[in-house]
């Protein structure tokens, strides 16, 4: 139990005011940024880096978390209203939210967007706290074969979850591989695909393929669809609340969500994107 | 296998199920070639850098052939009808942006693309929709510029403006 003694020393240092007021700066900040379409939490905190010079320790930490939570959360906002995601991991939200604000129901999408992140951040730091020292052990067994087998489950559920037809799910995916193998291959330095253009050298970038597939296409698409001046905005009707019913439907996907991507956020290189894929095909 | 394949009743011409599959076969060879040309010393257990295009590359002319399959299965339905001056619209403001952005800067190119896609959802008025695209672009400029120290390409207007 020295870590709950711990965590309450680390708590009791959050409590001061003067932290709190760095940590409400930090994440009002962060969720500016993170509204900008294709700047994503990693990049959020790159960019504000210089506004922690001046403080201590402690004050920029808990800023730097700030900024992380309010750039992943700004990212769901432009996912459900715009139908652009900032970064790989808010692509499913885009895929559902969209349609609850297209349905007239944005309020209540944004609304599970933060209540949902705020729950599963309380639940997983939790968790994290009393359980890391067993979670580091599983791991650090996790090798080459495992990664394959987590990878190969991910794409399963992704082809799965994706379109009503099995064709469709599996061309997307192969077609994603082709773009993925473009650039220098992390194994060998061999030069894949990139015929001498030396922007291909690093490989296509998640956040401009989804921007990309997201906003340019969703335009296409509603531009051939218009006969006319006929289109009209999606206002966020209701208030940014949700009922009953809808708390009753959301606070076990919450919990699912934070079971699955609990585990897969302490494996290195075990990203948000995976997991959210993950706990979307569970839906 | 065509029992997997639900045959999609909204719309699923021939032609188009033909073209995807062209589409993927020619990528899928190109990977081959690729995978083929490319110097690969076998690596670890005879898995080298050229392995993975290989084999995306056959699933690709795999699925190619399942496509052509659903395409001969499936009947062909009229196509639904398609805008395509608006379509037209946006891939010209896109294009105006690519080859604009270096010599013009970020905000004329972004301000084109902008008055091109309001031209192709159906906004007429290109000299009012261009000063709207113009003033927006300025603002996301100098919000990237000025607060987030990134840098956009930047044409004479912007170093009149903000490297004056």
């Amino acid at each position: 139990m020295e870590a709950v003694g711990f965590l309450l020393q680390g708590l009791a240092t959050a409590m001061d005011p003067t932290l709190l007021l760095y940590a409400l700066l930090g994440v009002t900040l962060g969720t500016m940024v993170g509204v900008l379409p294709g700047i994503g939490p990693a990049l959020t905190v790159a960019l504000l880096l210089p506004v922690t010079y001046r403080l201590d320790p402690a004050g920029s930490l808990i800023m730097f978390a700030g900024l992380y939570y309010g750039g992943m959360y700004g990212g769901s906002t432009t996912s459900i209203l715009l139908n652009t995601p900032g970064e790989s991991a808010s692509i499913v939200t885009a895929i559902e939210g969209n349609k609850m604000a297209r349905a007239g129901r944005g309020g209540p999408a944004l609304a599970t967007a933060a209540i949902g992140s705020f729950v599963a951040g309380l639940l997983a730091t939790l968790a994290l706290a009393l359980i890391a020292p067993q979670i580091v052990k599983l791991a650090l067994i996790f090798g080459p074969r495992e990664y394959f087998a987590l990878m190969i489950l991910a794409f399963v559920t992704v082809s799965a979850a994706f379109g009503d037809s099995a064709l469709k799910g599996l061309t997307s995916l192969f077609i994603g591989l082709a773009l993925a193998l473009v650039g220098i291959d992390g194994l060998t330095g061999q030069t894949r695909l990139a015929f001498g253009v030396p922007q291909l050298l690093d490989g296509i970038e998640v956040t401009t393929l989804a921007v990309a597939m997201f906003a340019v296409g969703e335009a296409l698409f509603v531009a051939s669809r218009i006969e006319g001046a006929d289109t009209k905005v999606h206002a966020i009707t209701g208030a940014v609340r949700m009922t009953g019913a809808d708390w009753s439907r959301s606070w076990k996907a919450w919990l699912r969500g934070t079971a699955i991507g609990f585990p897969i956020g302490a494996i290195p290189a075990g990203g948000a994107d995976i997991a959210s894929f993950l706990s979307y095909g569970t839906e | 296998m065509s029992g997997n394949f639900p045959i999609n009743k909204e719309r699923r011409p021939n032609g188009a199920a033909f073209a995807i599959a062209l589409g993927l076969a020619c990528l899928g060879a190109l990977l081959i070639w690729q995978g083929v040309v490319i110097p690969d010393k076998g690596g670890y257990a005879g898995i080298g850098s050229g392995a993975a295009p290989k084999a995306v590359g056959g699933v690709l002319i795999l699925l190619a052939l399942g496509h052509v399959w659903t395409g001969v299965k499936s009947t062909a339905l009229p196509h639904p009808h398609q805008n395509w001056a608006a379509i037209g619209w946006i891939l010209l403001g896109l294009l105006l942006q690519l080859f604009l952005l270096k010599p013009l800067g970020f905000t004329i190119a972004s301000a084109l693309l902008f008055a091109c896609t309001a031209r192709a959802l159906g906004y007429k008025k290109l000299t009012i929709a261009l000063a709207v695209g113009l003033a927006l672009a300025f603002v996301v400029y100098g919000v990237f510029d000025g607060l987030l120290k990134l840098n956009l390409p930047a044409g004479f207007i912007e170093h009149l403006i903000y490297r004056g």
